[in-house]
């Protein structure tokens, strides 16, 4: 059943040279996926990325500069670990190469063919998977956006250092639903997806766990979702009344009698000194710049302090007259949580797997013939201990 | 009633352990054999178990295969391995793995059915788990996994035979012949895992868009599936290739624990806890 090692002095065959030597030994290859097995669990155990900046942060100089040297908080992404990677894969391509004349020697000639090129399919398979790791390293995207219901947003943020990413089309979220089965536990988070090439709607779409959606190359998963606070605010000048709704961090312009404002929501509160809720907003108007808090429920605060808008005066929603400004009430409202990616070593990697897979199971479907094929006079004259199946 | 029949099962594999103990301190053979069949018995009752317990699931309005969280995993791992044990004793007769198997199976499925810690209710599938790639994922990475404890048993028994050709162990077979069996199981063990590490890849490509984020339950994977490959390598050279693999054999049994145990301990998005 076993295989002779390749050795040149008996066959005759030219001398090679240590390297080659070295890289077409398959003991290299129980060495490098050891010491690679080790490595990768050393990775497991110290925390890695976002979580290393905790630990990272009680180290002494000297643990520093040696988790450092070795990148061992990105272990998996570190110089070394890719050599290894690198360097097993080019044993790979050796043992191939190299081995190939030793199998006629052992083997007779249809079991050389038969069995090299299942073995040539098995190993091509693993190659390619590491040539799809590769191209996804280097070319591949891994990008994150959140999208607050009824909102469009263009940019995605890149997972490795937060930069924004241009999408060059616009996302719409209509909608976000989050449903429970009755014990309590998710059953379903999906986003309603609009995805507009300038600014005409192209694609609509929802996006489920597990049901990613593709516009453009670039494919968006459901990550996560988080419900944020909308404030639905009432402005007032001399009989004309606005309504608005926004979110932190949004801004409206207000143009109308006396003069025209420019409004920034800063932050929207559930509950203000037990005081219900209120908006914090930062209006511009030719005057200056001047805090407004708009509380929903302004006259039990009114109760408790009568002479309140004397001593604070940005409590008081008519301090920018002739504008009066009132909240009408807060709303929940989600934001979904999109993966944004886009992968070129995906399909390149499932190719590979593909091959892996199948020179696996014809090496196996194979394998009794071949056995047979080669038991017949050999086995006699093999030193055995008798038994065996 | 799927957790009733799942947890008097345990006690045939304790049984048909027992039977085979006696017969091998007595040296009656033909109760070994018994055991056997009060085994394939057992595995019978525990197949009955997981099928009604995918029945009974469609009856509580959210059918899924019984994969799908811990207590499932224990019942289908417990599964695994009688199978690979009751196809290798059917078919080979090695006549030795009933000492090893019938007691891992049964310590798999007590602790599923009998632990505190382990919830046999049957829940609806989370949005991360409603996908066709959960069954196919489970399915081939377990019967990976009962194939590769089978092996370790060989192993085991490879390094206590040793390598004296005077041994006096004359119950458990020579050594080429364990190893043959070892090589085997490994190989049909790996093909599973292969493609079990494959599905999983693909299904974490469908739902975190990412098919390889180096999270622990998949760079344990990783390790594992290095070690078996280190193993089939390591019989193309070396000197004791038997003893080397059956060394191999038992690391690589520790690592299937780890990848499918120890990761909850660290932090990840495969956790079962």
């Amino acid at each position: 059943m076993s295989d002779h090692s390749p050795e040149t002095a008996a066959g005759g065959i030219k001398k090679r040279t240590l390297p080659d030597r070295l890289l077409s030994s398959p003991r290299l290859t129980v060495g490098l996926l050891l010491v690679l097995s080790v490595a990768s669990i050393v990775g497991t155990v110290f925390p890695q990325g976002e979580q290393a900046r905790h630990f990272l942060s009680r180290l002494g100089p000297a643990a520093l500069s040696f988790v450092g040297f070795l990148q061992l908080d990105d272990l998996f992404h570190a110089t070394w670990y890719m050599f290894l990677g690198g360097l097993l894969a080019l044993n790979l391509l050796f043992c191939l190469y190299r081995r190939w004349p030793s199998l006629k020697k052992t083997l007779p000639p249809r079991a050389v063919f038969t069995r090299g090129l299942y073995r040539f399919v098995v190993h091509g398979g693993v190659l390619i998977i590491l040539a799809g790791a590769a191209l996804s390293h280097l070319f591949g995207i891994e990008a994150y956006m959140e999208i607050p219901v009824g909102e469009t947003v263009e940019q995605a943020f890149l997972r490795k250092d937060d930069r924004p990413l241009d999408l060059g089309f616009q996302v719409r979220c209509d909608a976000f639903h989050f449903e429970r089965y009755e014990s309590g536990m998710p059953k379903e988070y999906r986003s309603e997806l609009t995805f507009f090439k300038d600014s005409s709607p192209e694609r609509n779409a929802p996006v489920r766990v597990n049901q990613p959606v593709s516009f453009k190359g670039i494919t968006f998963y459901q990550s996560d979702f988080r419900k944020i606070l909308k404030a639905r605010l009432a402005v007032r000048n001399e009989g004309e009344t606005w309504e608005v709704e926004r979110l932190e961090g949004q801004a409206f312009d207000l143009t109308g009698k006396g003069m025209n404002l420019s409004v920034l929501v800063v932050s929207i509160m559930e509950n203000v000194m037990t005081m219900g809720p209120a908006v914090k907003l930062l209006v511009r108007s030719p005057e200056g710049c001047r805090d407004l808090y708009v509380f929903r429920d302004i006259d039990r605060f009114l109760e408790k302090i009568p002479d309140l808008y004397e001593r604070y005066p940005p409590f008081d929603p008519g301090n920018i007259a002739p504008w009066r400004f009132e909240l009408a009430g807060l709303e929940e409202t989600y934001v979904t949580g999109l993966m944004v990616n886009r992968d070129p070593g995906a399909p390149v990697a499932a190719g590979g797997a593909a091959v892996l897979m199948a020179g696996m199971l014809l090496t196996y479907f194979n394998r009794k013939r071949e056995d047979n094929d080669r038991r017949g006079p050999a086995k006699k004259n093999r030193p055995t201990r008798g038994g065996g199946p | 009633m799927n957790t009733t029949l799942l947890a008097g099962t345990p006690f045939v594999y304790l049984g048909a352990f027992l039977i085979d103990l006696t017969g091998r301190v007595t040296g009656k053979t033909a109760l070994s054999r018994t055991a056997k069949t009060v085994a394939a018995a057992g595995f019978c009752l525990h197949t009955a178990g997981l099928a009604l317990r995918w029945v009974e699931s469609y009856h509580l309005g959210f059918g899924h295969a019984p994969l799908s969280n811990f207590y499932e995993s224990l019942i289908f791992f417990s599964w695994a391995i009688l199978l690979a044990y009751l196809i290798l004793e059917f078919w080979k007769k090695p006549g030795i793995l009933s000492p090893f198997a019938l007691p891992a199976a049964f310590l798999l499925i007590a602790y599923a059915s009998y632990s505190p810690d382990v919830d046999s209710r049957i829940r609806p599938l989370i949005p991360a788990l409603q996908s066709n790639w959960l069954v196919t994922h489970v399915i081939t990475c377990f019967l990976g996994y009962g194939a590769f404890v089978i092996s370790s048993i060989f192993g085991l028994l490879c390094l206590i035979k040793g390598n004296d050709p005077l041994s006096t162990r004359d119950d458990i077979p020579e050594r080429d012949s364990l190893s043959l069996y070892l090589y085997r199981s490994v190989a049909v063990g790996y093909v599973f895992f292969t493609l079990g590490i494959i599905t999983g890849s693909v299904w974490a490509h469908s739902a975190w868009g990412s098919w390889w984020s180096w999270d622990p339950k998949e760079t344990w994977a990783l390790i594992t599936w290095m070690i078996y490959t280190a193993l089939l390598h390591h019989r193309l050279g070396g000197k004791d290739r038997a003893k080397g693999m059956a060394i191999l054999s038992l690391v690589g049994l520790a690592s299937v624990f780890f990848t499918y145990l120890g990761v909850n301990y660290l932090p990840g998005l495969h956790s079962y806890l």
